[in-house]
């Protein structure tokens, strides 16, 4: 079952990501797909993450789809003014792409080009705007396409965004999101079930399947630095000592990501793991959440 | 928009005194500087640098405002006698025909007479004393005022071309029908030296004695035992003086009755706190009704006063009934009163009566060409009004003889008070008091009570003059971007309604916004940027044609007591100015353009300095320009703060 | 205003290093409000550049001068005779002053020697921040009055990315995220409603644009 027919039959929902690296060599990421391709619904394929430029998104989702791995395209406004995130999109279609994550995109300066010009003609919300108006057969300066696509958009939430006005304007933003198109939303990555079933409560109603982000931590240090400096990302202290004091991190990593996709099982519509090189451990977190 | 104003001190002093002017030159180690600029206008700094009422102190800002008035009275002195005497100016010129005839040689006389020599008149002055110097030389006694200073200022008008007769009195041995026949012109400054007198009886008592009368006995060389006890009876500071000339001759117990209070009293609070330091008692309310004795006076009856305030002015005096007591005498002196003598001079009175009539200011009598002024007009006053006074008929006797119409007075624009903001800012800092001899020694001799300041006391003092009026203004080249605003230490800028406004009423000089603006919109009138540059860029050519390339240049602030050592010994050429708040980055590069090896910037750091943050932005102008210095190759250690 | 700041002294002496005669010229109106090409920057520059030809033992003569307004030919007109006395023209002024400066006096050749950054405000001594990009469509209107154009490093008009950090930019720890900005704002102001419009992407502008206001 594709992943759109997934969402639209209200299955539980699993998603998992993977990174396209420096240079052409992409043996070690197929090899990770393949590992857990029959587990998942699809695999999110990052553009440029952390603004740092890599082999592109369109061409390994490509080559998945390809495969018989269902891709989901992520596509930032970073780096494409409104021509070329069309022109992208119309490729992408032709190419078996389907699934397209709209995002607004990490700023040029945190990654390895920091002086590169940073485009955001568009963002997440004109993004996804673009995608109906593409589906409804015309581009944005209202021509009229010859063959029309018809994508599944999706979008992102940051559920850990600071309380009070932070929060409030990612719901809003969420709901433009939605009006604007958005089928299915994966969050950033969640760590305590307690504050996501509260963020749950207020997305109540917004009628489109929430996925909840899982990131598999390797090490306490990494959880530290994600605290630090990452937005919206809290690792509660438990995790961190337990990470400390394990002599098997797999392990422990595992347990600690199963235990939240079992608990968001009755929380949410769905899972995203980003296992940032961990892939291949994925099918073990399914199988200890009982999935 | 008027861009100047004068200080309180200067206004209100009765001939303007560049008061400021000399101060600052003082702060500047200077003094030959600060003579001159006194002896612009006044003709006696040595005699004002000692008994001059001090009009000035009682208005000074920094008195008002901040802590204690500017020693200014003290600074003059200092001034006067610390400077050397200047060489002998040749006499000016005779520029024209006319001759001019003074009559009085007290401050009033000579200083008209001084006046109209400088304008190019033939001057002859008639004195019936035979030394010149009114009461200078024959009421106030030496203990104040020693007398080879008075000969000296008399000595310079002379040098002046003046002519003094002495031992001319007029109504005696000349009349004012034959000066008006004799000269073009006249100016009467005859004084106010005849003692209206209490009606008591036992006046005729030996013993008892007018004050004038007494202290020009006294200043005259005759010998005086005044007895035990004394009873001096007035408030002004005939009454004090006499007093205190008594404890000198030998009196033990010495009273003053005034007939109101302490608050009354026309005598300054100084000289009053000076009398009692010696020992002299008061009694306030007091009047006498008699004078008694057997041929000698050996007590005074007198009477309580009641003194109803309410009335306003001086208040209203009546006798408390039955008060009468008696106090023990073996000498009294009445300084009660004193009005000008007019017998010769009576038909210049107004009808049937002896008051003179003036018509103007200037002092213009009912005859044309003859004036009068000082105390001989107003009855008595102060020094300085005669000085005043003297300045006035000068001007308009010259302008009576050279046809032209008498000129109205200037008014001045005076600066308006410190706003308590402002004032709470500037840092305090309390007033320099000269030694005096102590009490107990000085009643025994006329020896000078008060010594002069020592040089560091001088250019302390000096330094605390918040030169008043000579800050900041904004030219037309100011682009309203209120950095000056920001900047000052004082929150004095404020936008204005087309550029930026500094009231020069509030502004302390400090200088920072000038060197802040980055229009160069604002200079300071303590001295101009124009004059500024001007005096580096001639320091820096000396040093460039002295010692190439090898020289030291120092920025010195007027105010810092000390001199790195740095910046002594050969090689180094300096330039001192009033705070260093306003040298600005250019400034401070520029010496390097002309080779400089090293430029020291020397204030006195954070804590003494007397402006308030004037201090951090020398430094932040040091360290901007050490920035500029690194970037274009030159070692940024050459520019540097050094302190004393 | 227009807000510039000094070049760096190194490269204003390569641009110039070919010169013996050269004429500062500083302008007196945005680029000295913000404190770098006023006339008093104008007289440190022309005692740096002569002191660092001396120091290397270079001729080099410096002329000082500042207009009232740099981007005016007409003010460019009253130094023409003066400039033609030098063999090159540095100019203090914003870019608009360097190219009135080069076009009007035409055969001179004419250096930046500011950098021209942003426009924007005043903020505080000596600090200056940017907060208006001249987009030409302006939406001050719908966020309060402040312009997420010019101060949201992503110039998003539809509400904040995810990067807000502790209400801080995803760029910088030292600047506010300008849509938190936008909330506190729009709250204070009763209009949290308008951030629920959404904006479309705008209309780009084309250069160079011109005006005509005499119409
Ligand atoms: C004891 C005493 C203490 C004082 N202390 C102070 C003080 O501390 N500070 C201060 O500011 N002021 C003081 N004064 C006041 C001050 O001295 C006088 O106000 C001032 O001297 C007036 O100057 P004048 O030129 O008008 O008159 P005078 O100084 O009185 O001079 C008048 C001159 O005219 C001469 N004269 C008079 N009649 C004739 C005539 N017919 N023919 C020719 N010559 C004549 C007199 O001999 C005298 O030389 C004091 C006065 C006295 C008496
Ligand atoms: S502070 Fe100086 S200028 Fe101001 S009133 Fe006092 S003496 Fe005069
Ligand atoms: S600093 Fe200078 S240019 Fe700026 S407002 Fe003040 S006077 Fe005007
Ligand atoms: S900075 Fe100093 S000179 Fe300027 S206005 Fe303030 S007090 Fe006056
Ligand atoms: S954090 Fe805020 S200001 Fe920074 S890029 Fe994102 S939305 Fe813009």
């Amino acid at each position: 079952m594709g992943f759109r027919e997934a969402v639209e039959s209200g299955k539980f929902l699993i998603t998992a990501e993977v990174g396209p690296g420096k240079g052409t060599d992409m043996h070690e990421l197929l090899e990770d797909a393949e590992a857990i391709k029959d587990r998942i619904h699809a695999i999110n394929v990052t553009d440029l993450q952390s603004s740092v430029m890599r082999l592109g998104s369109l061409a390994v989702s490509h080559i998945l789809a390809d495969k018989g791995i269902e891709p989901i395209y992520q596509l930032t406004c970073r780096d494409r003014n409104r021509l070329a995130l069309q022109s992208d999109l119309l490729s992408a279609w032709v190419l078996g792409v389907k699934n397209v994550l709209a995002l607004t995109g990490d700023h040029p300066v945190l990654g390895d080009h920091p002086e590169a010009m940073p485009v955001f003609d568009c963002d997440s919300v004109s993004l996804l705007q673009m995608m109906r108006t593409l589906n409804g057969g015309h581009d944005m300066a209202g021509n009229e396409l010859n063959g029309v696509p018809d994508f599944f958009p999706g979008a992102v939430v940051n559920p850990g965004a600071d309380a009070g006005a932070g929060l409030e304007m990612q719901l809003i933003k969420l709901e433009k999101k939605i009006e604007a198109g958005a089928r299915f939303i994966q969050t950033q990555g969640v760590f305590e079930l307690d504050s996501f079933e509260k963020f749950m409560k207020r997305v109540e109603g917004f009628n489109v399947p929430i996925m909840g982000g899982i990131i598999m931590l390797k090490s306490a240090g990494m959880a530290k630095f994600m605290n630090k400096n990452v937005a919206g990302i809290s690792v509660p202290e438990s995790q961190i000592q337990a990470m400390t004091d394990t002599d098997d991190k797999v392990k422990t990593s595992v347990e600690i990501a199963s235990h939240l996709v079992k608990g968001m099982k009755d929380m949410c519509q769905g899972v995203h793991i980003m296992a940032i090189g961990w892939e291949k451990k994925i099918p073990m977190v399914l199988d200890e959440a009982g999935i | 928009m008027k861009i100047n104003a004068m200080p309180p001190c200067q206004a209100k002093c009765p001939i303007h005194m560049d008061v400021q002017g000399y101060v600052a030159a003082i702060a500047g180690g200077d003094v030959q500087e600060a003579d001159r600029v006194i002896r612009r206008t006044n003709p006696f700094p040595s005699v004002c640098g000692r008994i001059c009422t001090r009009e000035c102190e009682s208005v000074c800002r920094r008195g008002k405002s901040v802590d204690e008035p500017v020693a200014i009275r003290a600074l003059k002195r200092y001034a006067s006698d610390s400077a050397a005497a200047g060489a002998e100016v040749p006499g000016p010129e005779i520029r024209f025909s006319e001759k001019v005839c003074i009559v009085g040689a007290g401050p009033a006389g000579l200083t008209a007479a001084h006046d109209l020599a400088l304008m190019g008149y033939r001057v002859t002055v008639y004195e019936s004393e035979d030394e010149p110097g009114g009461m200078l030389t024959r009421g106030i006694p030496r203990y104040r005022l020693p007398l080879d200073l008075v000969r000296s200022e008399v000595d310079r008008i002379r040098s002046l071309g003046v002519e003094i007769k002495t031992g001319y009195m007029l109504g005696r041995d000349i009349s004012l029908q034959d000066l008006q026949k004799d000269f073009d012109a006249v100016f009467l400054g005859m004084g106010s030296e005849k003692s209206t007198c209490p009606e008591c009886s036992g006046m005729e008592l030996s013993g008892v004695w007018t004050a004038v009368e007494f202290l020009k006995d006294v200043s005259r060389g005759k010998k005086f035992n005044p007895g035990n006890k004394v009873i001096v009876i007035g408030g002004g500071h005939t009454a004090i003086d006499a007093a205190r000339t008594c404890l000198r001759l030998g009196a033990e117990d010495v009273t003053i009755a005034y007939r109101r209070t302490i608050d009354e009293m026309p005598a300054g609070m100084d000289e009053v706190e000076d009398a009692r330091e010696e020992g002299i008692r008061f009694e306030f309310l007091t009047a006498p009704e008699a004078f008694e004795g057997s041929g000698k006076v050996e007590k005074m009856r007198c009477v309580r006063m009641d003194l109803d305030k309410s009335c306003g002015g001086k208040g209203k005096l009546t006798c408390v009934e039955d008060s009468a007591f008696e106090m023990e005498a073996d000498t009294i002196i009445l300084a009660t009163g004193y009005v000008p003598r007019t017998e010769a001079v009576q038909e210049l009175c107004t009808e049937g009566g002896d008051r003179l009539e003036i018509k103007d200011a200037a002092g213009a009598t009912r005859t044309p060409g003859v004036f009068a002024g000082g105390d001989f007009v107003s009855g008595p006053t102060t020094v300085v009004q005669a000085i005043a006074s003297g300045r006035k008929a000068a001007e308009a006797v010259h302008r009576y003889l050279r046809g032209m119409d008498q000129s109205p007075e200037a008014q001045e624009e005076i600066l308006q008070d410190l706003d308590d903001d402002v004032a709470r800012l500037v840092p305090k800092a309390g007033r320099e008091k000269p030694v005096c001899l102590d009490s107990g020694s000085r009643v025994h001799s006329f020896d000078e009570v008060e010594h002069v300041f020592t040089p560091e006391q001088a250019r302390t003092e000096a330094a605390r003059c918040l030169h008043c009026s000579l800050g900041a203004h904004v030219s037309r080249d100011c682009a309203v971007c209120l950095n000056c605003v920001l900047v000052c230490p004082y929150n004095v800028p404020r936008p204005g309604e087309e550029k930026a406004y500094i009231d020069m009423s509030q502004c302390q000089a400090c200088g920072v916004c000038a060197g802040q603006c980055p229009a160069s919109a604002i200079d300071l009138r303590l001295e101009p940027r124009t004059e500024l540059r001007q005096n580096i860029r001639r320091v820096l050519e000396r040093a460039e044609s002295n010692s190439q390339n090898d020289f030291i240049f120092g920025y010195v602030c007027d105010f810092s007591r000390t001199r790195p050592r740095e910046l002594k010994g050969e090689n180094v050429y300096t330039i001192t100015r009033p705070g260093l708040g306003r040298i600005d980055v250019y400034e401070l590069l520029v010496p390097f353009e002309a080779g400089a090896r090293e430029v020291l910037v020397s204030g006195c750091g954070e804590e003494d300095c007397k402006f308030k943050d004037c201090s951090l932005w020398t430094r932040r102008n040091v360290q901007k320009a050490a920035r500029i210095l690194e970037s274009i190759g030159i070692d940024p250690e050459r520019l540097k703060i050094v302190e004393g | 205003m227009i807000v510039a700041e000094v070049k760096p002294m190194a490269e204003i002496q390569d641009t110039i290093k070919n010169y013996s005669k050269v004429l500062i010229s500083g302008c007196g109106s945005c680029v000295t409000v913000c404190l770098s090409g006023g006339a008093q920057q104008v007289e440190v520059l022309a005692s740096s550049l002569r002191t660092a030809a001396k120091s290397q033992g270079q001729q080099l003569e410096v002329g000082e001068e500042t207009q009232l307004r740099q981007c005016d030919p007409m003010f460019i007109e009253q130094i023409r005779d003066k400039a033609a006395g030098y063999e090159a023209i540095l100019s203090m002024g914003c870019g608009a002053g360097v190219q009135t400066m080069a076009e009007t006096l035409g055969n001179i050749p004419v250096y930046p020697a500011l950098d021209t950054v942003f426009f924007g405000g005043a903020d505080g001594q000596g600090g200056f921040v940017e907060t208006c990009a001249a987009c030409g469509q302006c939406i001050l209107s719908r966020t309060g009055g402040i312009c997420p154009v010019a101060r949201c490093a992503k110039s998003l008009t539809d509400g904040p990315c995810g990067g807000a950090q502790a209400g801080n930019c995803e760029v910088s720890k030292d600047t506010r995220c300008v849509w938190q900005l936008i909330y506190v704002r729009l709250f204070r102001l009763g209009q949290l409603h308008l951030l629920k419009e959404t904006t479309p992407p705008k209309a780009r502008r084309v250069h160079p644009a011109r005006l005509n206001r005499a119409e």
